[in-house]
């Protein structure tokens, strides 16, 4: 990770972004009715909005570290999450295996499904012309490991 | 056509079997049959390690439930598990699910009991970690070794019955009841049933194992597992009468019931909810059995499996309708667009709560009154009924969230009530969740309870659904000061919306240190001393007294051979001198 | 007895001829047959042939003995295919067997000496020969120097026995008893380190992780019975002093199981965790032959044949994957239901038995230790039940972590489970379960 010298530094305005948004989740996850919600969200935008002209980057900083203290000290023991996102409850419920799982069916397992093996197949087929003609045909002496 | 067969082949067997099971229990009800078989396995000092089964009323009773439950609710996963590849397995291992139920229900014998005690452990877990996400992997753990804390305790339990020479409980229990040894036995089974029907230092596994899939809560985690516990102590009732613990367990299951009621109603998730509506039902079960009414408790975990089932059932349906979203913030109006569902949903909802001539009533309303009848303390009395006050609550919060307020799903969804297969699943359970009250009631007490209470204290129970139902209909429209509100006792609103810290404590709380004890244990004493004072220890002096006299022989050093020869001669002389 | 020994020593031509891997295993099974229908009398020695005989405890760990040998030959079928100096390693497993059947066999307690140190050394080689890193050279060196250490004060004793006794038969040791402190301690601390007992089971998990398949397989299954088998037959010696003395080996047993069940959460390698698991058990047999009653000798050695088959089935286990993925490791063997769903059933009932679910003969064994040790102390319940409770904790971590979720990304290569591994398991977990109904061959023996 060398070449990324700055990973997890963010800008100000992205933390207040993300705090923002983070906020606004809570509020959602507070306030589940639509009607509500938007104008608690209206007004949380109010309070946001009050302070975006703010350029004494110590004043911005101290809200900044106010607003999340107030949003961890109101945060939801229940969040409302999305059901496939990560933290929800069916995030991550069926894996899918790795399409080269599929090689090593037995045959007669391989016979329930002709088509789709059939045009497997021939899928690989031309995925190895493609890339023989690509790089070349692989030479027969070369020893893998 | 054949693609799902298995789950049609599997319904047909357990439907069969459960109409046998039912003649069978009229049969032996009417007649009072007890057949009782033992088959015996090894015997030797005078100890004989048997396999017994014993099929009375009640036990043949309760597999029919199990059988006619399992029977549905495996039809209704054909429909709700049809996207699944690996359906066979689901099956199989629900189907061995209800295999060691049987074992369990039919088996009076406490090592016998073990085969199907141990296999519902197992099998949970299995069906807990049937998806494959973190969350259901930390479930399964989590019910797993909360079950086996009670498995290790029927093991203890088999080794204080060695001492009255038999096994089979069912013998000696009423004439050995004041012994000593049975005091500690009965504890420890207190304890094993706890851990299998969710008390509360242990319930924090039963919301946890809603990570597995729907049709399993309904069978497992609402009707069969749990309940496993509660029947256990029904088989032991005679031992439990007048013991102190008792008077603990009553304690505790009674504060079971007031947790869970308090945490359905901060709880958002669907099926959590309704598990912790379980959890509530299971603690009325236990009160009432620690208080010795060992049929009531029965009557109430037969009426109670009914409508539990299908309340997870029809839960089960909106999860699928709603792509698998389960926080009921996501859900509102939805009786707009599955009205039957919806229909399934409240009649099931107000069994629970005991409106009247529904299942739930007879048995829920009886168990009130005996309690009443009772000389019981001012706090039991409430814990009672501030429970009940808080099953209206909750099942009216949950009705009000899922079908009287605003729609309010995704902008894409899919609501439709054409699923005839779950719906016909359902339609069973519905049906049993109105009759199975007061045909129960018809068919267990065949002489009525004596209960004799002033017109107030008979009408508390409607009382305090009423203020339950009203609270309900206010908590679920009150958001608009909710967050101040929630603030304001923001300490005390987790504490009670997190069941009382008793996830966090039975997980983080206690692992840490055992973790920590083996890692220190491991590194101090696999890899430390042990290895210190035998082979690497021993090695490492090897070593040094080689290298110590290779220096003196491979380092050319003619000093020290010098020394050592002039040395050993002053030796030899000396000794020559002596001589 | 002689016709077992010579069918064992005239198969031992047919290791050095081509492709004949398969029939040695076939011989081996006619002699299972054969031996199976043994005449066993409960109360003596029967088949008494030289200095040959076997009583109803040595049949079973004779049977055991065969049987694991027998999936050894099934497990490692990959030294087959690939030439892997398969003949030698035929003839490194007869002449372990030969070993086996002989030390389970005499009656003789010197010869019993005798053999049971000659069966290390075809360990040895085993372990040296076919394992697969270099670190095998010091798990060998282990484990030969861990039991020889022991091992040496036991010959002065047997001899210390002979000089009194004048006779060496194990049946007529029960007309002596000894009441000598520093002959008790020589006599069992052999069996102890081969148990192994707590404190002293360091070579176990060394041997294990560098061990191949049939190395591990045998180790388990076998090689640490013999310590069983060994502590029940001279224990007739040192009933008496047992009583003042077994105290301090019950103790650091159970405490020690209970440590070591806690250690298992920390193995990252597969064959480690089993191998704690397996001290774990054999923990547990220390402490039921220790307290000298009925019910610990009959759960001991109940527990020795279940844990005998049901440890070998899952180090079967880990080497199907091991062999698929090149790795034991548990962050690398990960999410194999996705991939092997049948064989995480196996997993399942394998790890299953190993927590002493019923109906496997484990859960009798236990049921029997637990009896004999809460009869011999109520105190040891607190640590019965840890043990009891974390080997079903570190059975499930080590089923869920290797099964459940998401795999292992890295993996390009992979085969599905062979007919032969299933047959492997399904003849290891047959036995351990269906046994369990004629449970009184394994129950009852004296």
């Amino acid at each position: 990770m060398a070449n990324v010298p700055f990973l997890g530094l963010k800008t100000h305005s992205q933390k207040v972004c993300s705090l923002y948004k983070r906020v606004l989740r809570n509020l959602e996850a507070f306030y589940d009715r639509r009607n509500v919600y938007r104008y608690q969200a209206v007004l949380m935008r109010a309070r946001f909005d009050k302070n975006a002209k703010e350029t004494d980057m110590r004043k911005a900083v101290e809200l900044l570290r106010q607003g999340e203290e107030e949003l961890f000290s109101q945060i939801h023991p229940l969040p409302k999450k999305f059901a496939t996102s990560p933290g929800g409850v069916a995030y991550e419920r069926v894996v899918q295996s790795p399409d080269w799982v599929l090689d090593y069916w037995h045959p007669l397992e391989k016979a329930q499904y002709p088509e789709y093996f059939k045009k497997r197949e021939q899928r690989k087929k031309e995925f190895m012309a493609m890339w023989e003609k690509e790089y070349g045909k692989p030479d027969p002496k070369d020893q893998h490991h | 056509m054949f693609k799902n067969s298995i789950c049609f082949v599997s319904f047909f067997f357990l439907f069969l079997f459960s109409l046998i099971n039912f003649f069978f229990f009229l049969f032996f009800m009417i007649y009072n049959y007890v057949i009782f078989l033992e088959w015996e396995l090894i015997s030797f000092s005078s100890m004989s390690l048997v396999m017994s089964i014993l099929l009375d009323w009640m036990s043949l009773l309760f597999m029919m439930f199990v059988l006619l439950i399992s029977s549905v609710v495996i039809y209704y996963s054909k429909s709700y598990m049809s996207s699944e590849m690996n359906l066979n397995r689901f099956i199989m291992l629900v189907l061995l699910f209800v295999f060691s139920m049987v074992l369990l229900i039919i088996s009076p014998n406490i090592i016998s009991i073990l085969l199907g005690w141990d296999g519902l452990g197992l099998v949970s877990y299995c069906l807990v970690i049937y998806y494959q996400n973190i969350k259901s992997y930390n479930a399964g753990m989590l019910t797993a070794l909360s079950n086996r804390i009670g498995d290790v305790f029927i093991l203890m339990v088999i080794f204080w019955m060695m001492n009255y020479g038999s096994w089979n409980y069912v013998f000696y229990m009423d004439f050995m009841k004041n012994d000593y040894v049975m005091e500690l036995m009965s504890i420890m089974i207190i304890i094993a049933a706890m851990t299998k029907s969710a008390q509360i230092p242990f319930s924090a596994w039963l919301p946890a194992a809603m990570a597995a899939p729907t049709p399993v809560s309904a069978l497992v985690h609402s009707s069969t597992l749990v309940t496993a516990g509660v029947y256990l102590l029904i088989r032991f009732n005679v031992l439990l009468l007048d013991k102190f613990f008792l008077k603990i367990l009553l304690l505790l299951s009674g504060l079971t019931m007031f947790m869970a009621g308090i945490s359905a109603n901060y709880e958002f998730d669907l099926k959590k909810i309704i598990a912790l509506s379980t959890l509530s039902q299971l603690g009325l079960m236990m009160s009432i059995l620690s208080m010795g009414m060992a049929e009531l408790a029965f009557f109430h975990l037969l009426t109670h499996a009914m409508f539990k089932a299908l309340l997870f059932m029809c839960a089960g349906v909106i999860i699928h309708m709603m792509n698998d979203i389960q926080d009921i913030r996501f859900m509102g109006g939805i009786s707009n667009f599955i009205p039957y569902t919806s229909l399934y949903m409240n009649i099931s909802n107000m069994a629970l709560c005991g409106i009247p001539f529904l299942a739930g009533f007879y048995s829920k309303d009886l168990i009130l009154d005996m309690v009443m009848m009772k000389n019981l303390n001012f706090f039991v009395f409430f814990l009672y009924f501030i429970s009940t006050g808080l099953t209206m609550f909750y099942s009216f919060r949950l009705s009000m969230y899922l079908m009287i307020n605003d729609f309010n799903l995704l902008s894409v969804y899919n609501l439709y009530d054409e699923d005839l297969v779950m719906l016909k699943s359902m339609f069973v359970l519905m049906m049993m969740s109105i009759f199975s009250g007061s045909m129960l009631m018809w068919f267990i007490f065949s002489y009525p309870y004596v209960i004799y209470l002033p017109i107030n204290l008979k009408l508390m129970v409607i009382y305090v659904s009423l203020f339950g139902m009203l609270m309900g209909y206010m908590i679920s429209s009150m958001e608009i000061y909710l967050m101040n509100k929630f603030s304001y006792i923001y300490n005390l609103s987790s504490f009670l919306c997190l069941m009382w810290f008793m996830p966090n404590l039975s997980t983080y709380g206690l692992n840490y240190y055992f973790l920590n004890m083996g890692q220190m244990m491991l590194k101090k004493i696999d890899m430390g001393w042990s290895e210190f004072y035998s082979g690497q220890g021993m090695f490492m002096i090897m070593k040094k007294y080689t290298i110590f006299y290779n220096f003196f022989q491979m380092n050319n050093n003619f000093n020290i051979y010098l020394f050592s020869f002039v040395l050993w001669m002053i030796i030899y002389l000396m000794i020559l001198m002596v001589m | 007895m002689m016709k077992f020994l010579m069918l064992m020593i005239f198969t031992i031509p047919l290791c050095f001829k081509k492709n004949m891997f398969w029939m040695v295993q076939n011989m081996l099974f006619l002699m299972f047959f054969m031996f199976m229908n043994l005449m066993i009398d409960i109360l003596y020695y029967c088949n008494l042939s030289y200095v040959f005989s076997c009583d109803i405890l040595s049949y079973g760990l004779i049977l055991l003995s065969i049987w694991i040998c027998i999936l050894m030959v099934l497990a490692s079928e990959n030294l087959f295919k690939m030439n892997f100096y398969y003949n030698f390693f035929m003839l490194n497993l007869l002449l372990l067997l030969i070993m086996l059947f002989m030390t389970f066999s005499v009656m003789n307690l010197f010869l019993f000496y005798l053999f049971f140190e000659s069966s290390l050394i075809f360990t040895l080689l085993l372990i040296i020969g076919w394992g697969y890193q270099p670190e095998r050279i010091q798990a060998g060196v282990y484990l030969l120097f861990y039991t020889l250490f022991a091992s040496l004060p036991l010959l002065m004793g047997i001899f210390y026995v002979y000089y009194k006794m004048n006779y060496m038969m194990m049946y007529f040791m029960k007309f002596f008893s000894f009441e000598l402190y520093l002959l008790y301690i020589s006599m069992i601390f052999a069996f102890l380190v081969k148990m192994p007992m707590y404190f002293i089971h360091l070579w176990l998990p060394k041997a294990h992780v560098e061990a191949p398949v049939s190395g591990s397989m045998v180790l388990a299954g076998i090689m640490l019975k013999l310590g069983g088998y060994g502590l029940l037959r001279v224990f007739i010696l040192f009933q008496k002093i047992g009583l003042k003395m077994n105290i301090i080996f019950i103790v650091i047993s159970l405490l020690g199981g209970f440590y070591l069940s806690l250690k298992c959460f920390c193995q990252i390698d597969i064959k480690s965790l089993i191998a704690y698991s397996s001290v774990v058990h054999m923990s547990m047999v220390i402490g039921g032959i220790m307290t000298m009653n009925y019910w610990g000798f009959l759960g001991s050695y109940i527990l020795m044949i279940g844990h005998g088959l049901c440890s070998s089935g899952m180090f079967c286990l880990a080497n199907i994957n091991y062999e698929r993925l090149h790795s034991r490791s548990l962050y690398i063997n990960k999410g194999m239901m996705m991939l092997m769903p049948s064989m995480s059933m196996w997993w399942f009932l394998m790890l299953s038995s190993n927590m002493a679910a019923p109906p496997s003969l484990n859960l009798l064994g236990e049921i029997s230790l637990i009896n004999s040790l809460l009869k011999w102390s109520y105190f040891t319940m607190i640590m019965l039940m840890f043990i009891s409770f974390f080997s079903a904790a570190y059975c499930l971590y080590l089923y869920s972590y290797i099964q459940h979720g998401g795999g292992y990304l890295g993996i390009y290569s992979f085969y599905m489970g062979l007919s032969r591994e299933y047959l492997l398991l399904l003849l290891h977990w047959l036995p351990l379960n269906i046994l369990v109904l004629k449970v009184d061959y394994f129950m009852i023996w004296f």
